[in-house]
């Protein structure tokens, strides 16, 4: 690999350089060019166009939000036990590479708590995945990318959102490897996580190659793992578990497959013991870009990315893999309330850009009925495409 | 970057920025595109969007994030408007690069250009992305708009499909 790399960079190296300093032209200043279809637009369009998308964009928003206030109901979704929907959000911002999560209040995006990663050795560590058990009480991987050491933490936070120190868990396993992704059962005793394979390089994690997956016991401190097989072994996305810890869900195959497994599983590989629920390529364009069981383990709620709007929030059957969409609200998912009564969800429109990346919106669920949360916007060291989320 | 926006007008800063750097962003179009004239019209386009989004952006380190994005953007923009151009009756010809580009790079690095050429898109990105710009998987999740996880995974895969293709091992 490093060889091929190596040619990669000589290659592109080789290929840009045929753009000479001094060639460039001035900025504002047109080239002669050969005949061919224009992709730039006339000036009117480009300031009709924006407005009509604004308008358009503005409408959705009214619109979801009539439709929430009128049709909003009681969740009438098996709530497994939990009072009501948390009140916090925990975000990671840079997801692999280090910085504080951040608590936030999840009606006026008021910062809680910051939590830094703890340093081990003196040296780099960087998350690996953050869940909740929907009682307030959180679980964490952190990775010492130096001495190649992966630690489970955990935390609490108060009625205030102020986070408790984080606390190694008891029942550690033994981890070399990288985790990525990481779900917690409702009570806390089971704790689901993919274990990568991953290059370092500069102090940062890179390309990772999933080779396990695995769910500890934190009671009988038993860790039962599944092989990952293929040739590509690519990572693990969008774990997740159901409020009992009996079953587990997600996305292989470059973001195409969605799966299940029972989290006791026999042993052996994940493709022996997982079941398919659905391909992405059988929804649209684009891979997903967010699964989440639900507590009862009946359905997923997923969203797909495909690259231009319209997005959507669909619910898959996992008995049948028969899929709907359940909100007209296009965005990509966040983070699934531990209670299955709600999804956040980054809604999107045209208009959207690197610096804002969207609004937040809460999908009651099943129903799909939508909130915008008006009273925040996503701060962009939040960025949903780095940053993960729990509840 | 330098300056600020207080210290210059608004044109004068995007012209700042543009002489430091139109050359990095005009070859990273290159890569994407695959001529220097279309790349230089994608560059153009990107700090048009500058001027507009400027006063949006929260600080200047988000400027070359923001770039970036634009550009690979426009290059998809580019690629899929020669697609259209080619199912019409009337051929236009796609630009090419030139016989002086062509001949300062060896036949191994031809091969290696050709076979990433044939990967889809995003791997394609990824890989220019990763191994020209030499950004870390979290920056290249910015730009494209997608989950690191899906960066990693299109990274994996682009690496052992070029590997098979080229006859290396992995």
């Amino acid at each position: 690999v490093n060889e091929l790399e190596q040619r990669l960079r000589e290659a592109f190296d080789a290929a840009a350089s045929t753009v000479l300093p001094g060639t460039l032209r001035e900025l504002g200043s047109d080239a002669p060019r050969q005949p061919a279809p224009s992709r730039r637009v006339s000036w009117p369009a480009r300031i009709i166009i924006p407005a009509a998308a604004a308008a358009a964009a503005a409408l959705i928003a009214v619109l979801a939000f009539l439709a929430a206030s009128q049709a909003r109901t009681p969740a009438g979704y098996p709530a497994a036990g939990l009072a009501g929907t948390p009140e916090f959000l925990v975000a990671a911002p840079t997801w692999l590479n280090g910085g504080p999560l951040q608590v936030r209040d999840v009606a006026t995006g008021a910062l809680t708590s910051r939590i830094r990663l703890p340093v081990k050795d003196g040296k780099t560590t960087v998350l690996g995945g953050v869940s909740s058990d929907g009682r307030g009480r959180y679980v964490l991987a952190v990775h010492a990318v130096t001495v190649r050491e992966t630690w489970l933490y955990q935390f609490s936070l108060s009625a205030a959102g102020k986070a408790s120190a984080l606390t190694p868990l008891a029942a550690q396993p033994t981890l070399p490897e990288v985790v990525s992704g990481i779900a917690a059962s409702q009570d806390g005793q089971k704790i689901a996580y993919g274990i990568d394979h991953c290059h370092i390089f500069a102090g940062s994690v890179e390309t990772c190659f999933a080779q396990r997956l695995a769910v500890l016991t934190v009671a009988t401190r038993q860790t039962r793992t599944w092989a990952w097989p293929g040739a590509l072994k690519t990572p693990i996305g969008y774990l997740s578990i159901t409020a009992d810890g009996s079953e587990l869900s997600f996305v292989s195959g470059n973001d195409d497959t969605l799966r299940v497994m029972s989290a006791t599983a026999a042993p052996g590989t994940v493709a022996q013991r997982s079941r398919i629920v659905a391909l992405a390529r059988n929804l649209g364009r684009g891979g997903f870009s967010f699964a989440a069981i639900s507590p009862d383990g009946s359905q997923v709620f997923v969203t797909t990315d495909p690259g231009t709007l319209p997005w959507n929030v669909r619910l898959v059957s996992v008995r049948t893999g028969k899929a709907r969409v359940i909100s007209t609200v296009q965005g990509t998912g966040l983070a699934l309330d531990p209670s299955g009564r709600e999804l956040m969800l980054l809604s999107k429109s045209a208009a959207d850009d690197v610096q804002h990346p969207g609004d937040l919106s809460l999908i009651g669920l099943p129903g799909g009925t939508a909130s915008p949360v008006a009273a925040w916007r996503l701060p962009v060291e939040l960025d949903p495409h780095q940053a993960g989320y729990a509840w | 970057v330098t300056g600020s926006a207080t210290a210059l007008g608004q044109d004068d800063l995007v012209r700042e920025l543009y002489q430091a750097h139109a050359l990095t962003l005009v070859r990273l179009a290159r890569l994407l595109v695959g001529d220097q004239q279309s790349a230089e019209d994608v560059v153009q386009e990107a700090f048009l969007s500058l001027h507009k989004a400027l006063p949006r952006l929260a600080d200047h380190d988000a400027v070359m994030p923001y770039l970036r994005t634009v550009v690979v953007n426009g290059a998809r923009s580019e690629l899929r408007s020669r697609r259209r151009a080619a199912r019409r009756p009337v051929r236009h010809e796609v630009p090419q690069p030139s016989a002086e580009a062509a001949a300062m790079i060896s036949e191994d690095r031809r091969a290696v250009l050709a076979a990433v050429a044939s990967l889809p898109r995003r791997s394609r990105e990824v890989l220019v992305l990763r191994y020209y710009l030499d950004l870390p998987v979290h920056e290249i999740a910015t730009t494209l708009s997608v989950s690191r996880g899906t960066v990693s995974s299109t990274l994996s895969r682009a690496i052992a499909t070029l590997a098979s293709q080229l006859r290396e091992e992995l």
